[in-house]
């Protein structure tokens, strides 16, 4: 199999998850589906340090078995970062999440995040490996800790060039527990198709399935992700 | 308003200014696709080779092409360039396929020059020196025989740490292990993977 094909698998694969599983989803109860839109920004200095900063927002599009479109909160998220070895880096983060202006009865929520980061190239593959902490405030206090695992893999050749496609796949396990709540437990599977617009820009359309509190009341999401990347 | 405005520009600029590089592109390509020139010799890669890949790759001016492929363990790469004609064959080595002496001078160089090293990948590079290697076809069995034949030079791909800095390096050592030149790898930001 040369790598051309896997041009005609990838596409064909991503088309027979969304038709295959989406009318099952839809069947399940406590399933909804949402978009979340995001453009991110990362600059790069020459010393180990480097800031990414996000704008993204989430919306409901189907809940409760019925299409029904409800904004649930627009996100500004800043992390400086600091090289602590060749492929990894820690991270501390603060998100800051508007809910209130979607629904009175909501409190905005703001996060603190510790990460850390870890990624390296072998051969054709990019693997990414990413731990967080995080300390959720918003009408609860939530401590939540996760771990993601991700693969990239360009599309044609052995490395993403300008204007080539590539995809990207990751799952990431999560464990909350709060004070006033039960620690639940939470899967989330991602896949996504990228293509590198410009030689500093990214963009990306993917879906993401959560399946969330799988030990105590589960539910399932889906989330239909687009993401707009800038390196500086 | 005006503030965004000036935002929008500057970052505008930003992105046309990468724009003005070279663009460099690589691709995989059908066999067909190969130089009919350099058929002669992909047709001499053992039967048993696995995973035969076939790559373009231009910067903008240049172009050469790359045949990939697996064999006894180890991964080939042989580049030809634009018009078919033979570059080199690369052989991926692991630490203990190199020679203890030369591999001992490889890191010698390495401790006396950087605060840290890490080795990513070393190859073993063979180049047609002589007149024999002009078809392709002697320096591509000696190079799959590389266990019993000393390359042209190693060249390896180092990530460095000096004076809190990290940089990526491809390093060319020749055959006993001494330091011939360096060239300086862009190092990709892997951030939209982590965030």
């Amino acid at each position: 199999m040369t790598i051309l094909s896997f041009n005609k698998i990838i596409p064909g694969f991503l088309l027979a998850f969304v038709l295959l599983n989406f009318q099952t989803l839809k069947a399940q109860e406590n399933f909804s589906m949402l978009v979340d839109p995001e453009f991110s920004l990362n600059i790069d200095t020459p010393s180990r340090w480097s800031y990414n900063f996000g704008l993204s927002n989430r919306d409901i599009i189907y809940e409760n078995e019925a299409y029904n479109f409800d904004a649930q909160h627009i996100e500004l998220s800043h992390f400086t970062s600091y090289e602590i070895a060749f492929y990894s880096k820690v991270s501390l983060g603060i998100k800051y999440r508007f809910k209130e202006i979607f629904h009175k009865d909501q409190q905005d929520e703001v996060r603190i995040i510790q990460q850390f980061g870890n990624s390296r190239k072998f051969n054709l593959l990019k693997i990414a490996h990413r731990a967080r902490f995080e300390q959720r405030f918003s009408e609860n206090t939530t401590f939540r800790t996760r771990y993601r695992f991700s693969v990239e893999l360009p599309l044609s050749g052995q490395r993403v060039d300008q204007s080539e496609f590539f995809i990207v796949g990751n799952t990431e396990a999560l464990w909350s527990l709060g004070n006033k709540e039960r620690p639940s437990l939470e899967q989330r599977f991602s896949i996504a198709l990228g293509n590198d617009i410009w030689t500093n820009i990214k963009a990306s359309l993917g879906l993401q399935y959560r399946y969330d509190d799988y030990t105590g009341n589960p539910g399932s999401e889906l989330f239909i992700t687009s993401e707009i990347n800038l390196s500086l | 308003m005006k503030n965004l405005v000036i935002f929008i520009f500057f970052l505008i600029t930003a992105v046309l200014q990468a724009q003005e590089k070279k663009q460099e592109r690589e691709e995989g390509i059908e066999r067909d696709e190969m130089p009919s020139s350099a058929l002669f010799l992909i047709e001499k890669i053992p039967e048993k080779a696995k995973r035969v890949r076939f790559y373009s790759e231009t910067d903008g001016e240049n172009e050469s092409y790359e045949v990939k492929f697996n064999f006894n363990k180890s991964i080939f790469s042989v580049e030809f360039g634009e018009k078919g004609k033979l570059q080199d064959v690369e052989v991926t080595l692991n630490d203990k396929e190199v020679p203890s002496t030369i591999i001992e001078n490889i890191e010698a160089y390495l401790q006396e020059s950087h605060e840290r090293y890490k080795i990513e990948k070393i190859q073993a590079q063979y180049l047609p020196l002589t007149p024999k290697d002009s078809t392709g076809l002697h320096l591509l069995v000696r190079s799959l025989s590389f266990k019993n034949n000393a390359p042209s030079n190693y060249e390896i791909i180092v990530a460095v740490k000096n004076n809190g800095n990290l940089n990526k390096f491809e390093m060319i050592f020749d055959e006993n292990g001494h330091f011939q030149n360096k060239r300086e790898i862009i190092r990709n930001s892997y951030d939209y993977l982590i965030f």
